[in-house]
């Protein structure tokens, strides 16, 4: 895919994902920039549960690894009283602005369902254009999958509220080149 | 009528009309306000989202295809999808009907010692009525989504299939907590309720054994279920207790997941007006994940049961007729779009578990009983759904098949003959219009009318003209035309006569005749006819297919001497130009249809092929300086002609404001119907409201329908009569 055309959809994944009430900034990908948001938007919490994962680079989290209230792989006690969760996403739809979180053999995905907050990190380079993408081309994707997009929400006690059983806050970092 | 005494239970079966009338007179007092606001906001969204998708039209096609197709090779699917599961260790059970079902599921349940179990939304788990089942065995089942944890309180079906509690208010609702819960926290606001629902279910979500969901989709080749949700419960659901049962019904199974792409953008598009709903579950069950095991669970390993579920669908895929609603994909689009439903919802227009449009058939084909379809009579057959579905399901075609089956088991009524054979009454009638105006005025005659063909006597039935459209065409004097006329001279045009325009509308008739003569054209008026739509509206197939047969070979031989044929009635053009497409043969039908045009299509045509000069026309016309309201007659939306008289309107410089409803609510015969006239009113009255918004003192309504112009004339409160767009046009062209 060239650079243009790599550009407009980050552009309209930003959109997209701004339209559906998820909150999103694009950062450098390197280690000091990722860290820095990651601890800004993680400021309120005493303890924060994290899975590197295994999609990126990882000396990628070399520095928010450092940080004394990150409990790396915990145990399924930890996630009892979880509040805000960060994840990595597969993959990002850029008319959508979903995210795509893969349904793994440990812990990780309940860290986007379980909490009240889910920051999600997705590679600029794996915006895909429609949903329809996911099925027709050939990815790398786990065989059980959620596609996010945006908070939850119910419009069932009459006006609309964000934040039912899933996370009422979507924060989608996007880590550019 | 004491709402403490009557609950929507007591009336969700519909065999008997009694039933019908007393769920429709609760759902207007009790249902409506909510209905309508949520139901229209659902179909406002919709008309967005669906724009977004460039290639929306062809994915409809593709969409109806697979299903077309996996439903022709269901039993085929169901062995290799059961083969797929069977193979990474899951469990099939295949059941006949709602009792084995849910005695499988009970079995299930003893087998792993379950005492609570969460279970997401499911339409086909209410089916079944698999809750009352579970309870009776003192296993706790808790409904997790809020709408359904909501009628789980209230002991109330579902109002609609994608929102079952759209019938509540948030007042209702808060009410309703309060009656049940004792707790310090505020029940209030939405935010209040939302929170109290979610964090008291969040422990049951952890504490459970068992999680129940329906799906969306099931794709027989890998065995992967789509389930589409916006509250994030069905994850829960599906990801905490380590035992997952999934109750599908058989018709949701498609060969290959590839194809999921195409039914999650449709489906979400469709249902909630959004691109996509938070959460789009694609799920391989058993799941490779760990349990959590808060609870101190004794099951460690997750286990996964699919229910296929039977319950009359192989007979519904026997059934040439009503098989096309299998096709479903319960986004509930018809029932948004539906100006019948926005007024009652699906307490009134619904059955047991299913409903709205599609749930009659539905309703019919689950219980294997005729006589619980009835509510299929509020379908007026007004067409919104039919370009709305997804899946191109004709809706209304499932419905008069309804009807029609019902008219032949227990005889149609004499109002059901009376509106279908409107034709003869007016023939006969137009020998003496004016005693017959005079009768049916009579107040006497009105209740005579009400107890015999049960019309509304509020409601009064069109007059007959003094001179037919026939007698008066052959007694006018020809218009001169303002236009050079070379370009035109090889055109041959006729105007339809249809039963309407002749007999109660003769002055529309000849006002087109004025117009086109005008702009230089050479009319001809054709032999009176019955298109056959009054029948079809009731139900009386064979005699619709009658007319429509002998109008159809008229219109050929018009089409056969070079005619172009002309429309002043859009429930006739519409007839004719979609549902011949029932009645008569596929080459007949194309034949005559690519012929058949509404006055304002042809008009424009003319002008975008160089025959009539825009401008010659703009320089005639004597502006009136009035707001012009135009209500778009729901047939003629329907066949994409909606915005045929804005666009034509504009074209000549004048601002046209269109109405937002999908139908005036008289639909043809619907809106004299004694037990349907409270609906009719209701809709009318939105109309009314919408035409009135602004008060100045000049306006035009315009609307091309003639029970259209009944509806506003008879509720409108100010001294302005709705006329056909021909009318005004030939007022102001001079």
């Amino acid at each position: 895919m060239n650079e243009i055309s790599k550009q407009a959809l980050l552009e309209k994944f930003i959109t997209k994902a701004q339209n559906v009430w998820a909150k999103i900034q694009v950062v450098h990908k390197d280690s000091d920039s990722l860290n820095l948001l990651l601890e800004n938007l993680t400021a309120d919490e005493n303890q924060i549960l994290f899975i590197p994962p295994p999609n990126f680079e990882s000396n990628l989290f070399e520095k928010f690894l450092s940080n004394e209230k990150v409990i790396v792989n915990p145990n399924k006690e930890q996630l009892k009283n979880i509040r805000t969760g960060i994840t990595a996403a597969s993959y990002g739809i850029a008319s959508t602005g979903s995210v795509v979180i893969s349904i793994t053999n440990d812990l990780t995905v309940y860290l986007s369902m379980l909490v009240k907050k889910h920051i999600v990190i997705l590679d600029s380079k794996n915006i895909l254009s429609k949903p329809r993408d996911l099925f027709n081309k050939n990815l790398n994707l786990s065989r059980s999958f959620t596609i996010i997009t945006g908070p939850s929400a119910t419009a069932d006690m009459g006006p609309l509220v964000r934040g039912v059983h899933g996370p009422g806050e979507l924060f989608t970092i996007v880590l550019g080149d | 009528m004491s709402k403490d005494i009557i609950h929507p239970k007591d009336f969700a079966n519909k065999s008997s009309k009694k039933n019908l009338f007393i769920a429709i007179d609760y759902a207007l007092k009790y249902e409506s306000k909510s209905i309508r606001l949520n139901t229209r906001t659902f179909n406002e969204g919709r008309y967005k989202a669906i724009k977004q998708i460039e290639d929306y039209e062809t994915l409809k096609t593709k969409a109806r295809e697979i299903k077309e197709n996996s439903i022709k090779d269901l039993p085929e699917l169901i062995k290799k999808l059961t083969h797929t599961i069977e193979s990474r260790g899951g469990h099939v059970f295949y059941a006949k009907d709602k009792n084995d079902a849910v005695n499988f599921i009970r079995e299930i349940c003893k087998e792993n010692q379950a005492k609570l179990i969460v279970k997401s939304k499911s339409i086909t788990s209410e089916e079944i009525n698999l809750n009352h089942a579970l309870e009776k065995d003192n296993i706790e089942v808790v409904e997790t989504d809020l709408a359904e944890f909501i009628l789980q309180l209230s002991k109330e079906q579902p109002s609609h299939i994608v929102a079952p509690a759209i019938h509540r208010s948030r007042e209702s609702i808060s009410k309703l907590f309060k009656e049940n819960f004792i707790t310090a926290n505020p029940l209030e606001t939405g935010e209040q309720l939302t929170e109290f629902a979610s964090a008291t279910l969040r422990q049951k979500f952890l504490d459970a054994d068992i999680g129940i969901t329906g799906a969306n989709l099931i794709s027989a080749e890998e065995g992967t279920i789509l389930l589409v949700e916006s509250e994030g419960n069905i994850r829960l659901t599906t990801h905490l207790p380590a035992i997952h049962i999934a109750v599908v019904g058989i018709e949701k199974i498609i060969p290959s997941k590839k194809d999921f792409g195409i039914f999650i953008e449709l489906l979400a598009a469709s249902a909630t007006g959004q691109q996509l709903t938070s959460y789009t579950n694609i799920l391989e069950p058993p799941l490779d994940l760990p349990v959590l095991n808060f609870n101190n669970r004794t099951n460690k390993e997750r286990k996964f049961y699919l229910v296929l579920l039977d319950n009359g669908r192989m007979r519904m895929r026997d059934d040439s007729e009503l098989k096309e609603a299998l096709y479903c994909i319960r986004c509930s689009a018809c029932m948004n779009v539906c100006a019948n439903f926005q007024t009652v919802g699906g307490h009134a227009f619904g059955g047991e578990c299913y409903t709205g449009g599609i749930g009659a058939s539905w309703t019919v084909g689950t219980t294997g009983k005729l006589e619980n379809g009835k509510f299929a009579e509020l379908c007026t057959g007004c067409s919104r759904c039919v370009p709305n579905c997804p899946v191109k399901i004709d809706i209304p075609k499932l419905n008069t098949i309804i009807k029609d089956r019902l008219n032949k088991k227990n005889f149609p009524s004499l109002q059901k003959y009376f509106f279908a054979y409107f034709d003869l009454f007016a023939r006969i009638a137009s020998f003496i219009p004016s005693v017959v105006n005079s009768f049916m005025k009579f107040y006497p005659s009105k209740i005579l009318m009400e107890k015999l063909f049960s019309i509304e006597k509020e409601r009064k039935i069109p007059e007959f003209t003094k001179e037919t459209f026939t007698q008066l065409y052959k007694q006018r004097k020809v218009s001169t035309s303002f236009i050079d006329k070379p370009k035109l001279n090889s055109i041959k045009l006729i105007i339809f006569s249809d039963i309407y325009t002749n007999y109660n509308n003769s002055h529309i008739g000849i006002n087109a005749v004025e117009l086109l003569e005008k702009l230089g054209f050479k009319i001809k008026i054709s032999k009176v006819l019955d298109d056959g739509r009054a029948s079809l509206s009731q139900g009386i197939i064979k005699s619709s297919t009658k007319k429509a047969k002998l109008t159809s070979h008229y219109l050929k031989q018009l089409v056969d001497e070079g005619y172009d044929i002309i429309f002043l009635e859009p429930s006739v053009l519409a007839m004719i130009r979609y549902d011949y497409h029932k009645l008569i043969d596929d080459e007949l039908f194309n034949y005559i249809k690519a012929k058949c045009y509404d006055i304002f299509e042809y008009l424009l045509l003319m002008i975008d092929n160089g025959k009539i000069e825009l401008e010659e026309i703009k320089k005639r016309i004597t502006l009136e300086n009035s707001r012009i309201f135009y209500h778009a007659h729901c047939q003629l939306k329907s066949i994409g002609l909606g915005d045929i008289v804005p666009e034509f309107l504009s074209r000549l410089g004048l601002q046209v404001v269109t109405s937002s409803q999908e139908c005036c609510g008289m639909a043809g015969s619907f809106g004299y119907k004694k037990h349907f006239y409270e609906i009719s009113k209701s809709i009318g009255e939105q109309l009314i409201e919408e035409i009135n918004l602004k008060g100045e003192d000049k306006l035009v309504i315009l609307a091309s329908g003639t029970s259209c112009r009944e509806q506003i004339n008879g509720f409108i409160k100010i001294p302005v009569t709705a006329c056909h767009p021909v009318e005004y046009l030939n007022r102001i062209i001079k």
